[in-house]
């Protein structure tokens, strides 16, 4: 099988992949780059400075609070709401992945809108917590459905009560979809500015940004963007020696039935009380607030001359990233699941790698990049799509890899086998097999650039205005009002791809963990 | 020859080529300069200025002219520093700042050409650089914005030093990151000397709160979070003159008596050596310092201070001869200076 | 267990099951797919309550009106259909999961002793379940459930993943170390040898009910409907006419023990007929066939036969004969003929 397939050149393949990755290290080497030509001395007066050490204490307990409470929350809730015979639960099961519709940006302007005292490490716990809980949530959830029952059942013929079935058998199996989401949500919680500036909590992000706003690309700022880099690695590092080398597949071949529900008791209101704050912090106040200020605006905030150019613009931007970014994935996931290799596996890590870092950071480096080595790409709008390629690739990749992994191969040399060549036979077969993944992927990108807001900041070429970047400044000058129209746009271009993530999380489909 | 390393040739290549360049761009502007010609076509401004005004401004321009604006808005800092890596790259026609230092920080790199006499003409000495190389658009006062509820007029400050006294220990507010605050530091530097301003800064960070913008600050007084808060003038009387519910329980308090904390600081524009279209950059920098301009700056709801064409200000405001502010001269406010202070004293 | 019934909203899938297993000896349950017998097993279990009847272990009743035991409170072993080893732990942490604290300590003596017990290598312990075979998982799983000594195993279909040789093999182990432990066992499969072959009883379930229940050698000789007879082996079947001890069909006259008189079906399994050529002459109880068909098995080869009377029919021989299509034989039948009535 392998050899055959070789004879369609996988030479270009490689070569392909090769140039996508290698623009993802364009960003650790500016990092290195910078850092060496800053010098020694001037480096380390810049990171071993009482400034820093506050930021890091700062951003480290974001980390190490938020992380394990959005695990606790995901987990109880997809529980509660896949395993038990809560009424009502299939409600729930929407409402609880709306939070990723609604921008961690826009639910703090919400939320310090409506309480305007919020500031400081619990404020940024409260809200970035309830952003990106679902992260863990939603993989808990599909990964809860596809656990086999009669394991559980199993354990519970061997005397054990369901509370131990729950931590000794369920949980464990639970380890991937939490370590993965908890990564997912480090990152985030790394890379994020928006949120924390409206509520005044600095991170490094922040700290970047200021030191971006008064001085451009000035060593302080990369000084930071270096530690910012090393925090990334540092939990990259920690979640795959905390994902451990155990598998988790399934063993045998008997078919998964939907599993038992437990009955709640006198726990019923406790749970739905839990889900029912939960849903109200969550959503019911970023919602009303956006809903508010919308009111108190009326008709005139959406006259806004800008908003109606902002929504082409962002759509734009989406749909063009999304198109080029699949098909520059489409090279590494065929890679990955038709030739694996040390070199297809060093490539494609390359690119988890280079997502994980913040998209300032990326930008920061190409901004610089563009401005000293290619001066046509600065300010252009193909220097934004290379960011967004490099901070939203892996959402293609994984769909497109698990999307190939399904394609049954003998089709491709059946059609083969009846006189198409091989190529044909690809786009044909392949090709039609491979487009839901290809389409969940693309609309996962699209999510992504349509809420980005600090990369694009930076690299916008003049005149460019999108929904985040308008909402940005109208909520940073606290025109409260102005920035609705456009935190409501954000949000209903969101809702569609997090249906389809809702969607996905219950079919048999792996890949929901892609943000 | 064949002794000499390549780089050595190509640094020579490249630092002719350099100087070539820069006389022909130094060469440009006279021959640009002639007022005669009708501006067309199009601008790109880097805009650090509220957006709101300088948009007004461009809607005016366009209207007069028929040239296309296109606004790329930033920080004074940011877009000044942005500008000086750009180099010759920079698509920027025009700068417009808030505050002085960052135009010092472009005109330093030799990237302004001068402004066309008729332009300056309309700008009083006392709010451009004596260079020439770019004028004053509009200027702002600073203030301490306090809740009378929680600070009363008797325990007010006489100078911004006094802020950074013990008693007044998380009782203050400012937005350090935003350029307007560094512009103050600057004036500071500028009037007390390194040593002092650093020391300043380092009781800032013991005493003060930070907030993101000068909008904020002021919300945060009014609502009581804290007693007082260092910003310009213009936002309580932009905040005044709509519902006022950011600033209806906070008044002003002006330093005067040529304290750092009465600086009154000059928002600058400049055109740019490599501008593409100099004729209509320069138009615009004398359409805006012109009367129709500073009108703008008048009757616009901007409330910053007009500074040319011998407009007055809004009559709500103090008139600027009133503010006793510090005298300074604009070029010499020195902004990287300020951002390395307040990154050794934490801030940044 | 006596009137056990069980539904899911409307469908009804186990009603009035009366069954009772003799303490320490195995019972097999048998039935086609949908016949609802892995629900019967899971209600034993306690993974599911029945809407009616009760369930009694020795003199505990641990199902019926008011009383529901949870699973894990039984005492009642289950190893399911694929094993359900726990794919997070390895091969000696699957089999110690449900031990007590306190047998713990000899943890490590307690697995290997398990393991040697369902005939594994005891450093198969520190394996993952994943590396071992289909046969190896499913006797990890019985030696995980032997480890809580418990009164009563259930088997849910527990070779029917594993290959031909290797079923037949790892029944025999299973049955074996069952046995030596003297634990009650309720196994439910829909394979025929494996009913006749496992249990000292086999209870035969069809649509929700018991049809018949009895030893393997009843079930198979005297079953009491043609369903049943199908189910549990091949079947040659003649319409017939029947009266006192006897009966007439396309065989001649042949013994039968039943009491019905008049029209009815005579049924015979394939091994009780017996083929002999046309030369060594007629007995008295045979009939004339012609070879339609032959089908070379190895051992044996399959006849076609036709008859005067009936449709075609298949009958095993032995291989060595030689016969060609056309030639004629004679059909013989021995013992007593099964008789139903027609319908």
């Amino acid at each position: 099988m392998l050899t055959r397939l070789r004879r369609r050149s996988p030479g270009a393949i490689i070569a392909m992949a090769a140039g996508v990755s290698l623009l993802g290290l364009v960003p650790i080497g500016y990092v290195v780059v910078t850092a060496i030509l800053t010098g020694a001395p001037t480096l380390t007066a810049l990171v071993f400075r009482a400034r820093v050490g506050e930021l890091l204490a700062n951003t480290a307990g974001l980390v190490l609070i938020t992380v394990p409470l959005c695990a606790i929350v995901g987990v109880t809730a997809a529980w509660l709401v896949e395993r038990t015979r809560l009424a009502g639960s299939r409600a729930f099961a929407i409402l609880l992945v709306v939070p990723l519709a609604i921008p961690a940006f826009v639910n703090s302007y919400g939320w310090v809108s409506a309480v305007p005292s919020l500031n400081g490490l619990w404020s940024g716990v409260l809200v970035a917590g309830l952003s990106y809980f679902p992260l863990v949530y939603l993989p808990t959830v599909a990964a809860l459905r596809r656990l086999d029952p009669a394991v559980e059942e199993s354990a519970r013929s061997l005397g054990v009560a369901p509370l131990g079935v729950f931590l000794r058998v369920v949980l464990p199996q639970l380890r991937l979809p939490i370590v993965g989401g908890s990564l997912i949500i480090g990152l985030h919680l790394l890379s994020e500015y928006g949120a924390f500036a409206l509520i005044r909590f600095d991170t490094f992000t922040t700290a970047i940004v200021d030191q971006f706003r008064s001085t451009f690309n000035g060593p302080a700022a990369n000084a930071l963007a270096g530690v910012l880099v090393l925090c990334c690695l540092f939990l990259l590092v920690g979640e795959s020696s905390a994902r451990g080398t155990a598998r988790y597949a399934r063993i045998g071949a008997g078919s998964a039935r939907p599993a038992e529900r437990s009955r709640l008791g006198a726990w019923s209101p406790a749970a739905y009380l839990f889900l029912t704050v939960l849903v109200l912090l969550a959503v019911a106040v970023p919602l009303t607030s956006v809903g508010r200020w919308l009111a108190s605006g009326g008709i005139a905030a959406w006259s806004d001359r800008y908003l109606l150019s902002a929504l082409g613009q962002t759509v734009g931007y989406g749909l063009v990233g999304a198109v080029v970014t699949c098909l520059l994935a489409f090279p590494i996931a065929l890679l990955a699941v038709r030739f694996p290799s040390r070199v297809a596996r060093i490539l494609e890590s390359i690119n988890y790698v280079t997502s994980s870092l913040p998209g300032l950071v990326t930008a920061l480096a190409f901004v610089t990049v563009a401005i000293r080595l290619v001066p046509v790409l600065y300010q252009t709008a193909a220097l934004v799509i290379v960011v967004y390629l490099l901070m939203f690739l892996p959402r293609a990749i994984v769909n497109l890899r698990s999307g190939l992994a399904q394609v049954p191969l003998g089709l491709e040399e059946a059609a083969r086998s009846l006189g198409r060549a091989p190529i044909l036979a690809f786009f044909t077969v392949t090709l039609r097999f491979v487009m839901p993944s290809a389409l969940a992927g693309a609309a996962l990108v699209f999510l992504g650039i349509v809420t980005e807001l600090t990369s694009t900041l930076l690299l916008a070429p003049n005149g460019t205005r999108t929904l985040a970047i308008q909402f940005w400044s109208r909520a940073n000058d606290i025109d409260y009002v102005g920035a609705a129209p456009y935190a409501s746009l954000m949000i209903l271009l969101s809702l569609p791809v997090t249906y389809l993530l809702f969607a996905r999380s219950r079919s048999k489909s792996t890949a929901v963990n892609s943000l | 020859m064949n002794t000499t390393p390549k780089w050595f040739v190509a640094a020579a290549i490249g630092l002719t080529t350099a100087i070539a360049l820069a006389g022909c761009s130094a060469a440009t502007p006279a021959a640009n300069s002639g007022s005669g010609k009708t501006p067309s076509g199009a601008i790109t401004v880097y805009n650090a200025q509220h957006e709101e005004l300088t948009q007004a401004w461009a809607d005016e321009f366009t209207k007069k002219t028929g040239v296309t604006v296109t606004l790329r808005n930033g920080d004074d800092p940011e877009l000044g520093n942005q500008l000086v890596q750009e180099g010759s790259a920079s698509p920027a026609d025009v700068f417009l700042t808030e505050n002085s230092p960052a135009m010092s920080l472009v005109d330093n790199a030799q990237l302004f050409s001068p402004v066309d006499a008729a332009t300056l003409a309309q700008v009083p000495e006392a709010y451009r650089p004596s260079s020439g190389r770019w004028t004053g658009i509009a200027a702002r006062s600073t203030v301490l914005a306090y809740n009378p509820s929680l600070v009363s007029e008797s325990q007010l400050p006489s100078s911004l030093l006094d802020l950074a006294d013990a008693s007044w220990k998380g009782r203050w507010a400012a937005s350090p990151s935003g350029a307007d605050f560094q512009a103050i530091v600057s004036a500071m530097l500028a009037l007390k000397g390194e040593k002092a301003t650093s020391s300043w800064l380092a009781s800032m960070k013991e005493n003060f709160t930070a907030y993101k913008g000068n909008s904020t600050v002021m919300k945060a007084v009014n609502a009581g979070q804290i007693p007082a808060g260092v910003i310009y003038h213009y936002y309580w009387f932009g905040d005044r003159a709509g519902t006022g519910e950011n600033s209806n329980n906070t008044k002003l308090h002006y330093f005067k008596n040529q304290d750092p904390g009465a600086f009154v600081s000059t928002s600058g524009g400049g055109v740019l050596k490599t501008a593409k279209n100099p004729v209509a950059a320069q138009a615009f920098l004398k359409f805006i310092t012109g009367k129709a301009g500073q009108d703008i700056l008048q009757t616009g709801g901007s409330f910053e201070y007009p500074v040319a064409s011998d407009v007055a200000a809004d009559k709500a405001l103090l008139p600027l001869v009133d503010l006793n502010a510090p005298v300074l001269d604009p070029s010499k406010l020195d902004s990287r200076k300020v951002t390395d202070l307040m990154t050794q004293a934490g801030l940044l | 267990m006596r009137g056990i019934g069980k539904s899911f909203g409307t469908t009804s899938v186990l009603e009035s099951i009366d069954l009772t297993v003799p303490a320490g000896s195995k019972t097999v349950i048998v039935g086609s797919s949908g016949s609802g017998k892995t629900t019967l097993l899971r209600l034993l279990s306690g993974f599911d309550l029945p809407n009616a009847g009760t369930i009694r272990i020795g003199s505990q009743i641990v199902a019926g009106p008011g009383v529901a035991v949870p699973a894990h409170r039984r005492g009642i072993g289950h190893v399911a259909q694929d094993g359900a080893l726990f794919p997070h732990l390895t091969v000696g942490q699957n089999v110690a999961f449900g031990l007590d604290r306190h047998e713990r300590g000899d943890r490590t003596a307690v697995v290997a002793g398990l393991l040697e017990l369902v005939s594994l290598d005891p450093s198969l312990a520190s394996r993952r379940p994943d590396e071992l075979s289909g046969g190896q998982q499913q006797r990890v799983a019985l030696a995980r459930a032997l480890a809580r000594k418990p009164a009563v195993m259930l088997l849910d279909e527990p070779f029917s993943a594993l290959d031909t040789g290797l079923r037949a093999a790892t029944r025999e182990l299973v049955a074996a170390a069952l046995s030596s432990a003297g634990i009650t066992t309720l196994l439910v499969t829909h394979d025929r040898e494996e009913a006749l072959t496992f249990g000292d009883q086999v209870a035969v379930l069809r649509d929700g009910r018991l049809a018949q229940v009895g030893t393997p050698v009843t079930l198979y000789s005297a079953p009491t409907d043609l369903a049943t007879a199908r189910f549990l082996g091949d079947v040659v079947v003649f319409p017939a006419e029947a009266s006192g001890g006897r009966v007439q069909c396309a065989l001649g006259l042949v013994a039968q023990s039943s009491t019905l008189v008049g029209s009815c079906v005579a049924l015979f399994r394939p091994e009780q007929l017996v083929v002999e050529t046309a030369e060594s002459g007629t007995t008295a109880a045979g009939c004339v066939a012609r070879v339609l068909a032959i089908e070379f098995q190895g051992a044996s080869q399959l006849l076609t036969l036709e008859l005067a009377g009936a449709h075609p029919i298949d009958v095993p021989v032995a291989s060595g004969a030689t016969y060609r299509p056309g030639d004629q034989v004679v059909l013989r039948s021995l013992g007593d003929a099964v008789v139903f009535a027609a319908g």
